[in-house]
């Protein structure tokens, strides 16, 4: 073999080995991500719970409680009374210490919203409130008085009412509970039962709030009885029950979670064309009063019908989106 | 710190909780100072002892002045505990200070004592005022709902301790030999009362004991509260 021969040997086993270790990297690269796609449970996690516990006396609430949350994560917490999600979410904010285990969180600054179950009627109005929150959690005056009026109105709330939180209604009072809690855009947002005492368009407000502070970041932690479709769509729903953290296999299914998306159109039609839509849309359900009608449209069905509603010169009063759960 | 200050004095005006040790504190020095002449540091003896009672009764409502829910709100607003606590220990003392500010300088203005007190006399009486607000205030922090699950024990408790301080002299002398070393673990309200009875008869170093006693005292009280608070964060013995 000359040595030109040899060198281009040589030259081939170095590319077989360049090719090998660079597809062991691309393996090993892969299995990295898949690890970290199915534990997210790393030092990327805003929040860890190893293996958590709470006893009160001899009376175990809460066992062996592992989780992580990263940021933009949401969680739903199900349980009965009593069952120890208020407990689990106190646990989460650090407002009280664990029996057992380690609660590690990704900074000893980490900011934390929680709104409790309910807040107590204060003789303050809630935009005083809300400024001696916003102070006391170091907010500048400038941004602080900003964000009141956006929380105001986004919940729809009169943000200069001279009322004071003792004559609030409970749906009034949740909104300034939960107003509190978003003041600072929280990057870990924790919520016992906040649709407890909402009206359905404040409910709907309330979810607007809660997606967008989600879509920029903020980890959601809600203890819920009621169901709600959109925000279980978005969230990893947990159960507890007899102290233990069990997984709850929803239907996160888009199709079927589509279907439980109804509209309510209220609206003025003639009788002819109320009967030839009637028949184009049998899935619809109709109420009439002579020409008053009101209409709950399944949401895939929702484009075809409004335009072949206004096709038939239908006016439209209202059209509101209904969930089955608000 | 400040934010929190402003934030619990709203809460107490507001909550009207003042009333009580405020108003009947008042009532008492008036009612004391309705007659005179009286002496100047014995009627500063009793008004602070008075104080004492009325500060301890303040810490204890000033403590808990929020409903446990909105506690648990703030002190995440405040990112600590130990700094809400710390705002209320601090809040009380200010309340419970001016009160006895008042009660110095109230009867010296309106002549209701035998002469009108030196300036040595007034701020020293101001200062044993002061000190035992904050000796009032840091005992009572102790006897709240957030350490005992009922508050009527709390109380009754506190009731107890504050008369074991204000017995301290003949708990003391009625102890076995070598036993009077407990009366050290009591509040040294004693000290203050007596430096204020015997004032004139004292050197400067047993004037300003009594003072240092209280502080010491009222501080590591204070720490050791804040430290078990911190510990037990709000998990209330009651639930």
């Amino acid at each position: 073999m000359g040595i030109e021969a040899f060198c281009m040997q040589i030259l081939n086993m170095n590319k077989n080995c360049i090719k090998m270790v660079m597809k062991e990297m691309i393996v090993l690269n892969e299995r990295i991500k898949k690890k970290h796609a199915v534990d997210p449970g790393t030092a990327a996690s805003l929040i860890r719970l190893e293996q958590v516990g709470k006893s009160y006396g001899s009376r175990k609430v809460l066992s062996e409680i592992s989780l992580s949350l990263d940021r933009g994560e949401s969680l739903i917490l199900r349980g009965g009374n009593g069952s120890g999600k208020s407990t689990l979410l106190k646990l989460v904010a650090g407002i009280i210490p664990a029996s057992s285990g380690h609660i590690h969180r990704s900074s000893m600054q980490l900011q934390m919203g929680y709104a409790p179950d309910r807040l107590p009627k204060l003789r303050m109005t809630s935009e005083e409130y809300l400024i001696h929150m916003g102070q006391i959690a170091g907010m500048p005056k400038t941004a602080l008085t900003t964000r009141i009026e956006e929380l105001h109105e986004l919940l729809e709330l009169p943000a200069h009412s001279p009322s004071l939180l003792i004559h609030y209604s409970k749906g009034m009072l949740q909104k300034v509970n939960l107003m509190q809690a978003c003041l600072l855009r929280p990057a870990l947002l924790l919520l016992d039962e906040p649709f407890s005492g909402l009206d359905t368009d404040s409910s709907e407000k309330l979810l607007t709030l809660l997606h967008g502070l989600r879509a920029e970041g903020t980890a959601v932690v809600t203890a819920l009885h009621d169901p709600l479709p959109s925000w279980e769509s978005v969230s990893t729903t947990y159960r507890i029950r007899e102290g233990q953290l069990i997984l709850e296999e929803t239907n996160t299914d888009e199709a079927s979670n589509f279907g439980s998306v109804r509209y309510e159109l209220d609206g003025l039609l003639a009788e002819g064309a109320r009967e030839r839509l009637a028949a184009a849309f049998p899935h619809v359900d109709w109420t009439a009063a002579g020409n008053a009608v009101r209409c709950e449209i399944p949401s895939e069905d929702c484009h075809a019908f409004m335009h072949d509603f206004w096709r038939v010169e239908g006016i439209v009063l209202s059209l509101k989106r209904k969930e089955g759960g608000v | 710190m400040i934010a929190l200050l402003q934030y619990l004095h709203r809460c107490f005006m507001r909550s009207y909780r003042y009333g009580a040790p405020s108003f009947i504190y008042i009532a008492i020095l008036m009612l004391i100072y309705s007659s005179g002449p009286n002496p100047v540091m014995g009627s500063y003896a009793f008004s602070s002892s008075i104080l004492f009672v009325a500060a301890a009764a303040i810490g204890c409502l000033v403590m808990d002045v929020e409903a446990a829910n909105q506690e648990m709100a703030t002190m995440l607003h405040a990112r600590s505990l130990v700094r809400l606590s710390g705002a209320k220990l601090l809040y009380a003392w200010i309340f419970a200070s001016s009160l006895g500010l008042f009660a110095v300088i109230y009867p010296a203005v309106l002549g209701r004592l035998e002469r009108f007190p030196s300036w040595e006399e007034l701020g020293m009486a101001s200062l044993y005022h002061i000190s035992l607000a904050g000796l009032g205030v840091s005992l009572a922090g102790w006897f709240t709902v957030k350490l005992f699950e009922s508050r009527f024990y709390a109380v009754l408790i506190l009731c107890t301790w504050l008369a074991l301080a204000f017995g301290a002299g003949g708990i003391g002398n009625a102890l076995p030999e070598g036993w009077s070393w407990m009366t050290y673990i009591l509040p040294p309200l004693q000290l203050t009362l007596h430096a204020l009875t015997f004032y004139d008869e004292l050197g400067t170093g047993a004037k300003w004991l009594p003072v240092g006693a209280t502080v010491v005292y009222a501080a590591v009280s204070a720490t050791l509260l804040l430290w078990t608070l911190r510990r037990r964060r709000l998990d209330y013995p009651g639930e």
